[in-house]
């Protein structure tokens, strides 16, 4: 046992147990690191990647007031109306399916043109006798349109509370971008009504 | 102190001897493998015949669930664990494991962890509730929102899995890192050795974002939060990434220690040096590398952008370089070589060419239009089980018959092995190899009932899989007398006629503490 | 270890072929246990022949397999009938015969070392361990061979990204265990009304025989609780749905993809899609089908998404441009006029045998998968109907009613799926059947809205 040791204390400078305990020390270090990469890091990560890419359409880039100068039209005329290609533009409403509430576009879709500026009402309604909360979320496809497709005005990711049998509108005011890639044909906007309503004592 | 050591149960409880761990670690993971193996057979059972004869699809859920979790957590990985604790420092020249009484801790995890799962499922099988039921790849939110109540044993079970994982790969790094003999350069470490350092490695890069993946399934599931719920703000998507970018490096956690087991048996038995040792060790570090960059290959029908799309693919057809590297330095080791075909080596060659074929499903699989018609289907049930069953599993039972003689010091009953041998090569065959054409023709994945167009050849491959499961009761009964009876002839320290390297230096059985001098290596042992 | 037992006997049992041993070939006199001597006997040549055997099986079963049964499409990628299914199918045979090339390959080299290369054969090894221009060699030209795999590959990858305006957008909502199609835009008219079920109508009696109950073991809560009983099954046996979803030919499709619940896959084989269904998230797919490929095309769910994931066949319906026109036309009419009805039968009043003769249809169509056909559930992620407390005692009313309108925990919500009249046949059945006898009536008033 002590030849051994000796040999490799002439091998190593260090003592082998100091040694051992460095290193291991040093990978509970790398263990520690990537649990903290999985829930700290990965999802903020995986979020800005949907960001920059439009993946699952989750994130819809909102509309700086600088952007909306530089990309809308004020004016269109009829003229480039007709010249421009035009886009489709569908809307989904669709409610998770134990949420008793209805949710219906009042437009299924629309063509317009790159640049201008559409306003959109949706009805939502509380049919219960019960007070409720709900909240939207939107999920685009195609992903590349994503960034492209600029909300001025949205109640998406905003908890909407309704009274027992209250009817509402909820407003969405878009543009679509003058970078919108000219191969899309169709962009759809759905959106899915989640209850939220926290569950009320008794 | 040369061969004294406590008796009893004792022993075993607080053992901090590598060869003694090492024998639990593979006595474990051997009930495992025959533990998975009759969940296999049920599900076979089950899929023998289109209808349902014996057991309800949500038990048929659970089958597949447990059979995948025990399998890779319970069987490949502690066998791999196994072998390194019983040959890393024979090999290295060390007198045990650096961190010995880790290494025991996170031996006696496991069977806690598995008796948390595998207690779920007994008490499945008697109609009380439901075991994990979302199959090993736990997809929320099929286990979130929709798992049953024991989905919170089972990510306890997964966490008590990754802590013993990660335990033992740091400890085979440390012994690898400080406990070489003088003159055991990195570059003169045999294969086994360096497959494992890497397999270290990657485990402890990727069994905490596994432990990552549970605990936000735990949060989702109880602590209100929404990392994969789309109501919340989350994404059901993302958690694939956090699994996969677990997933991919696993695969070849279960694969690595083969290749180095493989390495190590195909010259002794070609009685010629590998060839291209240095040209393995960086084709190894390469497939390891690329494990993390691969990942969302599992993931071509869930609308990734285009651009996704190509990187994924052409990253993974990139991991056919350095796996050819291997198979061609191989196939280059056994030519012109002066072959025989003891037990070990017969499995090595079935190793080559199955896993071969395994590796070029994968290719197949890379090809993200065409795997828009294989996702999912029994093509992928086919490939994967052709690199882990007959790729990894057969490394491990090469590997075993390979050291066995000098674990115990007797030769094994060599007729009853190659029994064991012939058997599990046709039955694994007619088991694995249909499965790729019902895959083809449109069988999906999961399903415990199937049109009827598949029926045929799922009567065969049920054949199979009872075939290949019976062939294993021969490797228990090889083992039981070589290792409980110690019948058979003496072996001698050598054992094979040209087997090298530093545990063929040390007597048949090999004692209970070995190198308590480090040898010098002067020269490459591999 | 046996003795007994000559080693030549076992391999004569696996390679009936190998009668006559080579014991010439193995008289060398290297220092090896005796043992291992008798063993080497047989093995080389018999594994040189198994792997002969094992290929000629292998190949020779993918040949028979690929131009003989291929040719009826049973155990191949089937060809399909757009544009991209058979490109598709165009790479994997390239990457099949790819693969089988380099397998054959290298097995041969191995395979001919392996019978030449032996030491029985009196072989001495040579010493050769390294050569650096053999292994570039076999760096690159693999390289090379993905490069030439990947053109292709990428090519139909980018067509599959096709950017000309769709003339119908369908919506596919996947639910446990269900599909549901929602039309919502064909030549440019977006009001269009039309959005139904699509279920499995191969009757349940086809497969669920025998053991219908949790666990393996019929012991305890798990046990016999059906007739051993085999009804026969159907050639589109768990292939065939109740109402298929219905395209044109000749026009490109988008399919807009999501899911209620869990991640379901929609795939259809002879299109070449197959698209995952995320809750909370839309994919899109498209497809156009030629003009003269109309037909039945079948497909399946192909993501695990519970118990009946092997219960949720697609089937699409390809017709002619007119016929479609006018199916749609019709449906939207049919559907509008169901609504009325159910409207108007809000107030009709349905006697019990009415009631509980529609009920235990809709029931066993309905509910049967998870309360099952007995109501006694699978407990307890199903609960039995069966005695229970809001089935089988007059106070449960309110909560019944509720529960099928709204759904709870795994049930979905029916209000929105089922007309008013089947609710109240259903729940009615619910109450009165299996010894439940709280003698309660629910009229289609009932349930229209929430009890209170």
């Amino acid at each position: 046992m002590n030849k051994h040791t000796n040999q490799i204390a002439k091998h190593n400078p260090l003592p082998p147990r100091k040694k051992n305990l460095k290193l291991l020390v040093s990978l509970s270090g790398v263990v520690v690191g990537m649990f903290v990469f999985a829930i700290w890091g990965m999802p903020p990560f995986y979020n800005a990647i949907c960001k920059l890419t439009g993946l699952n359409g989750k994130v819809i880039a909102p509309a700086s007031l600088t952007d909306i100068s530089a990309n809308r039209s004020s004016q269109i005329t009829d003229k480039q109306r007709m010249d421009q290609h035009l886009i489709n533009v569908q809307f989904i409403a669709d409610t998770e399916p134990n949420m008793p509430w209805s949710f219906q576009p009042d437009l299924r879709s629309v063509r317009l043109p790159t640049g201008e500026q559409k306003q959109i009402t949706f009805t939502v309604h509380n049919p219960t006798d019960q007070d409720m909360v709900g909240q939207a979320i939107p999920s685009i496809s195609p992903a590349q349109a994503v960034a492209h497709l600029k909300k001025i005005e949205c109640f998406c990711f905003q908890q909407q509370p309704l009274k027992a049998g209250e009817t509402r509108q909820l407003t969405l005011v878009f543009y679509l971008d003058k970078e919108m890639p000219s191969n899309i044909p169709t962009v759809t906007l759905a959106y899915k009504l989640f209850d939220m309503t926290k569950p009320s004592a008794g | 102190m040369s061969d004294h050591h406590p008796t009893g149960f004792s022993r075993w409880l607080f053992t901090t001897n590598h060869k003694d761990i090492g024998s639990m670690y593979l006595i474990f993971s051997f009930a495992m493998f025959l533990t998975g193996g009759f969940m296999a057979m049920v599900i076979r059972a089950e899929l023998m015949y289109p209808g349902l004869q014996l057991i309800d699809p949500n038990f048929f859920n659970q089958m597949t669930t447990t059979h995948g979790l025990i399998m890779v957590f319970g069987a490949v990985m502690p066998a791999f664990v196994g072998l390194a604790n019983w040959m890393i420092p024979m090999m290295i020249g060390a007198p045990d494991m650096a961190l010995p009484r880790m290494n025991n801790w996170s031996f006696w995890i496991l069977p806690f962890a598995f008796a948390i799962l595998i207690g779920s499922i007994v008490v499945a099988a008697f109609g009380g509730g439901s075991a994990p039921n979302f199959g090993w790849t736990f997809y929320a939110p099929l286990s979130t929102k929709y798992g049953p109540p024991s989905t919170d044993f089972f990510i306890f079970s997964v966490h008590l899995m990754g802590i013993s994982s990660i335990m033992g790969a740091i400890n085979v790094i440390v012994t690898i890192f400080n406990m070489r003999a003088p003159g055991m350069t990195f570059m003169r470490m045999p294969l086994f050795v360096w497959t494992w350092l890497i397999t270290a490695f990657l485990l402890i890069a990727v069994m905490p974002v596994l432990a990552g993946a549970v605990t936000m399934m735990l949060m989702d599931r109880h602590f209100g939060t929404s990392f994969f719920d789309a109501a919340g703000g989350g994404d059901p998507v993302l958690f694939q990434h956090v699994f996969w970018f677990f997933g991919h490096p696993e695969v070849y956690i279960m694969i690595l220690p083969s290749f180095g087991i493989i390495s190590a048996i195909l010259p002794t038995f070609a009685r010629k040096p590998l060839f291209g040792y240095p040209s393995m060790v960086y084709a190894t570090a390469s497939i390891a590398f690329l494990s993390f960059v691969v990942w969302a290959h599992h993931m071509f029908t869930v609308g990734l952008p285009l651009a996704g799309n190509l990187f994924f693919m052409y990253m993974t057809m990139l991991i056919a370089v350095p796996t050819g590297v291997k198979v061609f330095n191989w196939v280059a080791t056994m030519w012109q070589g002066s072959m025989t075909f003891e037990v070990p080596m017969l499995f090595s060659i079935a190793f080559v060419v199955l896993f071969t074929i395994g590796g070029l499903s994968g290719l197949m699989l890379a090809i993200t239009p065409a795997d828009q018609q294989y996702q999912d289907s029994y093509f992928v049930v086919a490939h994967f089980h052709y690199v882990l069953v007959s790729g990894a599993i057969f490394g491990i039972m090469a590997g075993v018959y390979y050291w066995l003689p000098k674990w115990t010091g007797v030769m094994f009953n060599e007729t009853l092995a190659k029994a064991h041998f012939w058997c599990s090569l046709v039955m694994v065959n007619l088991l694995f190899f249909p499965m790729h054409f019902v895959g083809l023709a449109g069988m999906q994945r999961r399903i415990p009932d199937y049109p009827l167009q598949f029926a045929d050849l799922n009567f065969w491959i049920s054949i199979g899989g009872f075939g290949f499961g019976l062939s294993q009761l021969l490797l228990l009964a090889v083992v039981w007398q070589a290792c409980i009876q110690r019948k058979g002839k003496k072996a001698t320290a050598q054992v094979w006629e040209s087997a090298e390297g530093l545990e063929w230096t040390l007597p048949s059985p090999a004692p209970y503490h070995s190198f308590s001098t480090p040898p010098f290596i002067k020269a490459a042992t591999h | 270890m046996r003795r007994g037992v000559p080693s030549t006997a076992v391999p004569r049992f696996f390679s009936p072929y190998l009668a006559s041993s080579t014991h010439a070939n193995h008289a060398s006199s290297w220092a090896t246990p005796a043992l291992l001597k008798k063993a080497f006997s047989f093995t080389g040549s018999r594994l040189f022949l198994s792997g002969v055997i094992l290929f000629a099986v292998f190949f020779s079963s993918s040949n028979v397999l690929f131009s003989s049964i291929a040719s009826a499409q049973s155990y191949d990628m089937p060809q399909g009938v757009t544009e991209i299914s058979q490109q598709e199918f165009a790479l994997h045979r390239m990457m099949f015969w790819c693969c089988v090339a380099i397998g054959i390959g290298v097995f041969s080299v191995m395979f001919y070392s392996i019978l030449k290369h032996r030491k029985s054969q009196g072989h001495k090894a040579a010493q050769f361990h390294e050569s650096t221009t053999v292994e570039i060699i076999w760096t690159a030209v693999p390289f090379l061979i993905l490069i030439a795999m990947a053109i292709p590959a990428t090519k139909t990858l980018i067509q599959m990204k096709d950017s000309s305006e769709a003339a119908l957008t369908i919506k596919v909502t996947g639910s446990q265990w269900k599909w549901q199609y929602s039309y919502l835009e064909y030549k440019a008219n977006n009001t269009i009304d039309l959005d139904y079920l699509s279920v499995l109508s191969t009757p349940r009696e086809q497969f669920e025989t025998p053991l219908r109950a949790a666990g393996l073991f019929p012991l305890g809560v798990a046990s016999y609780t059906g007739e051993r009983k085999s009804a026969p099954k159907n050639s589109d046996y768990l292939l065939e749905v109740d109402k298929p979803v219905v395209i044109p030919t000749g026009k490109k499709v988008r399919f807009l993809i999501t899911s209620n619940d869990v991640i379901h896959a929609w795939w259809v084989a002879d299109f070449g899609i197959k698209q995952d269904a995320i809750p909370g998230f839309i994919n899109e797919t498209w497809t156009k089908v030629p003009v003269g490929k109309e037909g039945i095309y079948r497909g399946k769910c192909a993501e695990l998404c519970g118990k009946d994931h092997g219960y949720m066949p697609i089937v699409v319906k390809a017709v002619s441009e007119s016929e479609f026109d006018q199916w749609l036309a019709d449906s939207q009419a049919a559907q509008k006029k169901a609504k009325a009805d159910a409207a108007n039968s809000v107030d009709a009043v349905m006697s019990k045998d009415e009631l509980m003769t529609l009920g235990e249809k809709e029931y066993l169509a309905k509910c049967s998968a998870c309360h099952q056909a007995n109501g006694q559930g699978l407990p307890p992620t199903f609960p039995a109907l069966k005695g229970s407390l809001i089935a089988s005692k007059p106070e449960g009313l309110a909560t019944h009613i509720n529960h099928v309108r709204n759904g709870i925990n795994m049930m979905p919500a029916f209000k929105d799926i089922l007309s008013p009249k089947v609710m109240a046949a259903i729940i009615t059945y619910e109450r009165n059947a299996w010894g439940n006898d709280t003698d309660q009536l629910v009229q289609p008033k009932d349930v229209v809205k929430d009890a209170q």
